[in-house]
């Protein structure tokens, strides 16, 4: 188990302006696949490399265990990384890269290129042994620092990026392949990442960070039903969610957001706080979660085409209110067959349950009680 | 005649035309030395330093093989010296952090442009004080202060260019900081380090200003100051055949080992990190 608590770290000793990650608590169990997910700069290398003791946090504790491992060396840590550029030595063969942690731990040489060649098998480069690094596409070169992450046989497994230099194609390979090893071994690990799909498909849970600080840590499915703010919600999802403007309003006990384009009555048992009446808030709905419905439906929006996208496996829409008032387009996504286009008006509706409500007077966290 | 093989036709006139006198220069110095200008005959009469000491109009120099024992153990220490000094001073100039780094690499880049001649007057006399003058050591001293700013500067160079991806990626695999640089950094930067060797040797190969100024004993000189020796104010009368055919021998090895160490650097791999 790795804990990490209250981490702070600045870049430059003393100076606040120099903070790169800003009070993280972190707990990853035993065998877990987690991935540490955010936009560019928000903390994500720098944790990492705090984990592998490559940077010293500027306070907080790490835990491997009980053990307090802030002072200690990388060396040891019995941790495996990989890092975006794989970082190969590029003086020595394949068979060296991997056992250069061998032989580093006093490994016999024979025995080092023993487990060299069963690591190069396992992620299937035992045909490249004697190459040097140059000699090796980006994929290869890939698949040899994961063997020599893990010739070792770590505790701790680290992945800065592992799969932002590969094609599109070889990436959900690699990325399968890297599940299936991990699952096999057993081997904690910590994926770092800023493609969202890859975070969601290959880890048991994602941290969400932004400005250093951790917004969410939960499994994909959660993260994605049950966003606790703002940031969250708008940073997952692709199409991105649905965010409106409106006022809480109370009329004769029905509550509902009054937007520019339209008022949603907000269902029974969803009903919000009293101290949310006459607050602006915004309204968040996945554009999966609209739907086509006729004019007799009480709870139809009517709404003007504005723009239609084929997305391949369905269309996406984008509409505006009748009258235009609104800033922003909703986008929704609907299947093929149906008979929307570009100048139509339609009748649309949310999906039952799934829509969310964030607080905008405060920190934009999510006002909808889950469960 | 196309265009294209008369600009062919140009260019290789303009080459040949400009190489002349280059390649006419060098056919004249074998002649100088391998001919006896009086007769025109083919004489090897200049190369009678291999078997006996210099001595011409006055000058008596050593015999020369002791000279060039002198000039191998001179250079190669000169290059022992400062390569070994100016690699580890480079790799903490370019990967660690330290109080007053930035003033000293300022200082250093003054160093490098500096005219170090300027300075001679009190090298000499803090020599006479120090009781360096006509030894080794106060010549290397020298030499080596002189040229230390220049490889450092330039082996700093190399060792930035390697990514921090590598030296992590070491540490995590189990070598110290000072284990990282031996077995990763070192090799990473190993054709840095054969061009400063290359610098240094040359450096310490042609140093004879140093010797002239410092050395008063003859059989202490190395090749280069040997032949400066030759070419002294003093005595007008200079002996062409006799200095052109030692200045051969003075290049011979320099031309030799500028082909070995050119393949080397051919040699030299440096790929396997893709920088993002
Ligand atoms: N060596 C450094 N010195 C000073 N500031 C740094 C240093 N490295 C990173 N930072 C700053 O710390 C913050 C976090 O950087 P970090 O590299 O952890 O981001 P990241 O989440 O990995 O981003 P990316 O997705 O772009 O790799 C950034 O604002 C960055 O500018
Ligand atoms: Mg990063």
């Amino acid at each position: 188990m790795i804990t990490l608590r209250n981490i702070v770290k600045n870049y430059d000793g003393k100076k606040e302006s120099s903070r790169a990650v800003d009070g993280l608590d972190l707990v990853i169990n035993k065998g877990e696949f987690v991935a540490l997910l955010g936009p560019s700069g928000c903390g994500k290398t720098t944790t990492l490399m705090m984990l592998a003791g490559l940077l010293k946090p500027t306070s907080g504790e790490i835990y491997f265990g009980d053990r307090l491992v802030n002072h200690v060396e990388p060396k040891d840590r019995n941790i495996g990384m990989v890092f975006q550029s794989y970082a190969l030595y590029p003086h020595l063969t394949v068979r060296d890269n991997i056992a250069f942690p061998l032989r580093e731990r006093k490994m016999p040489k024979a025995q080092a290129y023993e487990r060299a060649k069963e690591m190069s098998k396992i992620v299937q480069i035992d045909h490249l042994l004697d190459r040097k690094p140059s000699q090796l596409s980006g994929g290869q070169q890939q698949r040899v620092a994961m063997a020599r992450a893990l010739a070792k046989d770590p505790e701790i497994l680290l992945l800065d990026e592992p799969m932002s230099n590969l094609d599109a194609r070889l990436k959900l390979d690699v990325r399968d392949e890297i599940r299936k090893l991990q699952r096999e071994l057993g081997v904690t690990t910590i994926i770092v990442t800023h493609d969202q799909e890859e975070a969601l498909a290959i880890s048991d849970r994602v941290a969400i960070l932004n400005g250093g600080k951790i917004q969410q840590y939960a499994p994909p499915e959660e993260l994605f039903s049950q966003p606790v703010n703002l940031f969250v919600a708008s940073f997952l999802g692709n199409p991105p969610m649905n965010l409106i403007d409106g006022v809480v309003q109370e009329d004769k006990g029905v509550q509902a957001i009054v937007t520019s384009g339209f008022e949603f009555r907000i269902p029974e048992a969803r009903k919000l706080e009293a101290k949310h009446i006459g607050k602006p808030v915004k309204l968040g709905i996945r554009p999966h979660d609209l739907m086509l419905t006729d004019g007799s439906d009480p709870n139809a929006i009517a709404m003007k085409v504005d723009l239609v996208e084929h997305l391949g496996s369905g269309k996406l829409v984008k509409v505006m209110d009748a009258e235009q008032k609104m800033q922003s387009t909703i986008r929704f996504v609907t299947d093929n067959e149906a008979p929307v286009r570009h100048g139509d008006t339609i009748q649309m509706k949310i999906r039952e349950d799934k829509f969310h409500i964030f607080d905008m007077t405060e920190d934009g966290h999510n006002l909808m009680q889950f469960r | 005649m196309t265009t294209s093989t008369l600009k062919k036709a140009l260019a290789h006139t303009y080459m040949t035309l400009l190489t002349l006198p280059i390649i006419a220069m060098i056919v004249w110095y074998f002649l100088a030395a391998t001919m006896n200008f009086t007769t025109g005959e083919f004489s090897l009469d200049n190369f009678s330093f291999f078997t006996e000491p210099v001595e011409y109009s006055g000058i008596k120099l050593p015999l020369i093989w002791p000279i060039v024992l002198n000039t191998i153990v001179y250079s190669l220490m000169i290059v022992a010296i400062e390569v070994g000094i100016s690699v580890p001073t480079a790799y903490a100039f370019s990967r660690l952090d330290f109080k007053g780094k930035g003033a000293a690499l300022k200082f250093l880049f003054l160093m490098r442009s500096f005219p170090g001649i300027t300075l001679i007057i009190a090298t000499f006399f803090i020599l006479v004080k120090m009781g360096l003058v006509n030894t080794y050591l106060g010549v290397m001293l020298v030499a080596t202060t002189g040229s230390l700013p220049g490889l450092v500067y330039i082996m700093k160079g190399f060792f930035d260019e390697v990514p921090w991806d590598i030296e992590w990626a070491a540490m995590v695999d189990g070598t110290t900081r000072f284990g990282a640089f031996k077995k990763v950094l070192v090799p990473y930067v190993l054709s840095g380090i054969g061009a400063i060797s290359v610098f240094a040797f040359l450096g310490a190969y042609g140093e004879w200003f140093l010797f002239k100024l410092l050395i008063f004993n003859d059989d202490m000189l190395t090749l280069a100051g040997y032949l400066a020796k030759l070419v002294t104010k003093e005595n007008q009368i200079v002996n062409y055949g006799l200095i052109t055919a030692i200045g051969l021998f003075y290049t011979l090895p320099v031309v030799v080992f500028y082909i070995f160490t050119q393949k080397m650097f051919m040699k030299v791999n440096m790929g396997g990190a893709k920088q993002s």
